[in-house]
């Protein structure tokens, strides 16, 4: 059982540092902003495993109120890109 | 057991995640990337969070994974959408599929690719002409002696002609009406003894070349010499040339060209637009 919870979280660095390779190597915005979305769910999994580790459940609204917040960001930077504000 | 049937949901979850990211790093542009990470990540998220549910058996996990999950199947695809538009409006084009570093990265010129191997049997004899008349470059400012000189001595040999011959035929013809038909466009052009040769010359002056004191510089020069049994082709050639340039756009994107080979490129894409609108 540990061995598996091992493997799952190995799995999920080994996902965020591919994330992060985009995130730096570009080349353009819209690249970046995909990434830090990714990175942004890969985080997500990693709060809701922390759950699995500790057996505490306020990991998961950690988890929840990250996912809100990582869909703000990726939508304003997406609204930065096509040139408007994010009220529009 | 049901820890076990939690951890293994978590693990397939998660290496859905991983697939993903593998994708955001291995594919080439943003739109693939956008679809590959996207999607798996939002259907491997949402398996690992329902693993983790039934690994823990609680009621407070249960609930918040069951929300997240709601949570991130209506806003992944939003961001993804967003961004993707973003994308596009910002400029971003879509690469090329197969063969990348042929002649253009973006798919535009994939797709006239594809459009001329598929009308192959319809090339007709224009488009191979076009295909295989050599372009010249000149960079400096001239007159249009100089530049039938200039001429002369690349066509004359392939008409086997002396250079001299073919140049006063062609100075004599200018002489009686300017070719310079179109603004910034000339057509220097002349009939030659002998049988069964047609041979099309291109020229593009960065400078301009002058033909005549009350006209604009020339940029765009197309020299035409053919035998008389040609004369058909010959004028229909001319004709072919004439619609060509007549659009509005031609002489932009001819003036910006970088090389012989995108000069090729704007010619051959002039003609097939010209068959298909026939």
């Amino acid at each position: 059982m540990e061995i598996a919870i091992f493997f799952s979280l190995f799995f999920l660095i080994v996902a965020s540092f591919m994330a992060l390779i985009r995130v730096i190597k570009g080349p353009t915005a819209p690249d970046r902003i995909v990434a830090i979305d990714i990175l942004g769910f890969i985080l997500v999994n990693v709060c809701a495993m922390l759950t699995v580790i500790t057996r505490e459940d306020f990991y998961m609204s950690v988890a929840l109120a990250w996912a809100l917040l990582s869909f703000i960001g990726s939508i304003a930077l997406a609204k930065k890109l096509e040139g408007k504000e994010f009220d529009e | 057991m049901n820890e076990y049937i939690g951890i293994i949901l978590i693990n397939i979850g998660i290496l859905f995640n991983l697939v993903s990211c593998l994708g955001l790093v291995r594919l080439p542009d943003v739109y693939t990337r956008l679809q590959s990470s996207t999607k798996a990540v939002t259907m491997g998220s949402s398996l690992a969070l329902i693993g983790i549910a039934v690994f823990t058996g609680m009621f407070s996990v249960a609930a918040q994974s069951l929300l997240t999950i709601l949570f991130i199947f209506v806003s992944a695809p939003t961001a993804a959408h967003a961004i993707a538009r973003g994308a596009h409006s910002s400029g971003i084009r879509v690469e090329r599929i197969t063969a990348e570093g042929l002649i253009g990265r973006t798919i535009e010129y994939e797709l006239l690719d594809v459009v001329r191997v598929g009308e192959k049997f319809k090339k007709d004899r224009f488009d191979h002409t076009l295909e295989t008349c050599p372009i010249f470059e000149i960079e400096e400012p001239i007159d249009d002696e100089e530049l039938l000189e200039r001429v002369s001595k690349v066509l004359a040999p392939r008409l086997k002609m002396r250079p001299r011959e073919l140049e006063r035929m062609l100075l004599e013809r200018e002489n009686e009406a300017t070719t310079a038909l179109a603004p910034e466009v000339a057509f220097p052009h002349v009939i030659v003894e002998g049988q069964n040769m047609f041979e099309m010359l291109v020229v593009r002056a960065r400078e301009g070349v002058r033909f005549s004191e009350e006209q604009s510089h020339v940029h765009a020069i197309f020299v035409l010499v053919g035998t008389q049994d040609q004369w058909h082709f010959y004028l229909r050639s001319m004709a072919a040339l004439a619609t060509m340039v007549r659009e509005d756009d031609f002489l932009e994107q001819w003036k910006q060209a970088e090389d012989e080979e995108e000069l090729h490129k704007i010619l051959l894409e002039r003609s097939r637009r010209r068959h298909l609108t026939d």
